[in-house]
């Protein structure tokens, strides 16, 4: 079990308690919080809930009409649609809000800002705007909307249902345009050339960008193309020497006048001493293989006997 | 076969020879059979010596893998003597100066398993002195037992 899985199992799912019971939980979730930094949001939806915008009828740019709160009663338009807390953020909705400096954003200079309002989509209408003859705009609010038929918009460029109001079928509520067409830059593509292909890859034999451009798009002087290392990379590189103590120094100082080890080679008395016991016991094996063992034993070398010779020999000439 | 000591010395392995330069074999240099100074002219290198100016001991020179190596590398050419007292014991002297667990030794057994033979010993004393202690709480049993003596049947 993975520990986000283990901590999900221990934290209380309120969305499945009764009102009285999660208002209780929310109210004590934020009881220490300060009521200058309260951020009232709305309860996180769940991810199964969460809907995109055609499909909750109502998407950005379109007029809304307030049903409750602080602007009951007003046509807005809607700025953005926050999916997964099920609420809208509307133009001219928005409270001074208290914000600490590592919540800042940029450009941002004093620690209060006009923070918009959170409008659960409950307390929300869609709204449609009309003309009659006399030129007066009258404003039509759809208590329900019912999405019929789909037709392809090319504002949207995706295929999309059909707004009417409920019970009043006759009447359709159009798609708002758009928000924020973008606009055509030095480097942008017209939308028709978007598809023309005009280079084509003929064969991984030949690389396609020639030796010669190369250069052009590759940096030459790049630091890490260099083949030498700063003195800065170099120190880095290289670990300190540590400083001796006094007692490594007092140590190294006595062992400094001490005269080298020598060794000398062995007496002939004592080669002969265990040349003989060897013999004595060689001469008593008459297993073969036990002789081919010793043979072999005998050759086997050590890399400090050869130091040890060298010792004799630099000795005896000193 | 035989050797002479000559040819008999140019087999002895190189590890074994180098060995012998620093430490001459046995009769010739004495070594301790327990550890002393980092000073001590009969220093043992198979055991740990201390050094008397710091306090500090000093482990062996030869661990007791290296040790066992050497003794083992002399043992085959028959020179095991030659070499300085070793901390461990080897072959048949390891196994006879075995120090055996006491449970090895002798089973503990069952309590009952214990005191089996005490309580069998004590059952056929009870069975070979059955008339004597029966006639001591009966006094009447003493004929009885005259009369069986009697009734016994002879050779004759």
């Amino acid at each position: 079990m993975s520990w986000n899985t283990a901590k999900k199992r221990l934290t209380r799912d309120i969305e499945g308690l009764p009102k009285r019971l999660r208002d209780h939980y929310q109210r004590e979730a934020i009881k220490y919080a300060l009521p200058t930094f309260d951020v009232q949001t709305p309860p996180l939806l769940k991810n199964k809930d969460i809907k995109s915008l055609h499909e909750i009828g109502i998407t950005e740019g379109d007029l809304i009409y307030i049903t409750e709160g602080e602007n009951k009663g007003t046509v807005t338009t809607v700025t953005k649609y926050l999916s997964n807390y099920d609420s809208f953020v509307v133009t001219n909705s928005t409270s001074k809000r208290l914000f600490q400096k590592s919540n800042w954003v940029e450009g941002q200079t004093s620690h209060v800002i006009d923070f918009p309002n959170f409008i659960p989509r409950s307390h929300v209408r869609l709204a449609g705007k009309e003309k009659d003859e006399s030129g007066a705009t009258n404003y039509l609010v759809a208590d329900k909307v019912v999405l019929k038929d789909k037709y392809y918009d090319d504002r949207y460029k995706k295929w999309l249902p059909r707004r009417y109001v409920k019970h009043h079928e006759t009447i359709e509520i159009p798609w708002p345009n758009p928000p924020g067409k973008l606009e055509e830059g030095e480097l942008s593509t017209e939308g028709d050339a978007v598809l023309d292909k005009t280079y084509e890859l003929q064969t991984i034999a030949k690389p396609p960008v020639p030796a010669e451009a190369l250069a052009q798009l590759r940096n030459p002087h790049s630091k890490y193309k260099k083949r030498v290392l700063s003195e800065l990379q170099a120190r880095r590189l290289k670990a300190p020497e540590m400083p001796l103590s006094t007692e490594q120094k007092i140590y190294l100082a006595k062992n400094a006048n001490k005269p080298k080890k020598t060794y000398t080679n062995l007496s002939p008395e004592i080669e002969d001493f265990i040349g003989s016991k060897m013999a004595e016991h060689i001469s008593k094996i008459d297993n073969p293989a036990m002789l081919t063992h010793l043979e072999a034993l005998s050759k086997s070398t050590i890399p400090d006997f050869e130091k040890t010779m060298k010792n004799i020999k630099e000795s005896e000439q000193a | 076969m035989s050797l002479t000591a000559k040819e008999a010395f140019s087999k002895l392995p190189q590890k074994l020879h180098n060995f012998f330069i620093k430490y001459p074999p046995r009769p010739f240099a004495e070594y301790n059979t327990k550890p002393s100074t980092i000073t001590d002219p009969k220093l043992n290198p198979f055991l740990p010596n201390k050094n008397p100016e710091s306090g500090k001991w000093h482990s062996p020179k030869f661990s007791l893998r290296r040790s066992a190596d050497l003794y083992k590398m002399a043992r085959k050419f028959g020179i095991e003597e030659l070499l300085p007292p070793t901390p461990k014991k080897y072959y048949e002297e390891k196994y006879d100066n075995k120090n055996w667990m006491r449970g090895v030794l002798t089973q503990k057994k069952k309590r009952w398993e214990r005191e089996l033979p005490e309580k069998l010993e004590a059952r056929e004393q009870a069975i070979a002195t059955m008339d004597e202690t029966i006639a001591a709480v009966r006094p009447g049993y003493k004929k009885q037992i005259q009369k069986r003596e009697a009734r016994k049947k002879t050779w004759f």
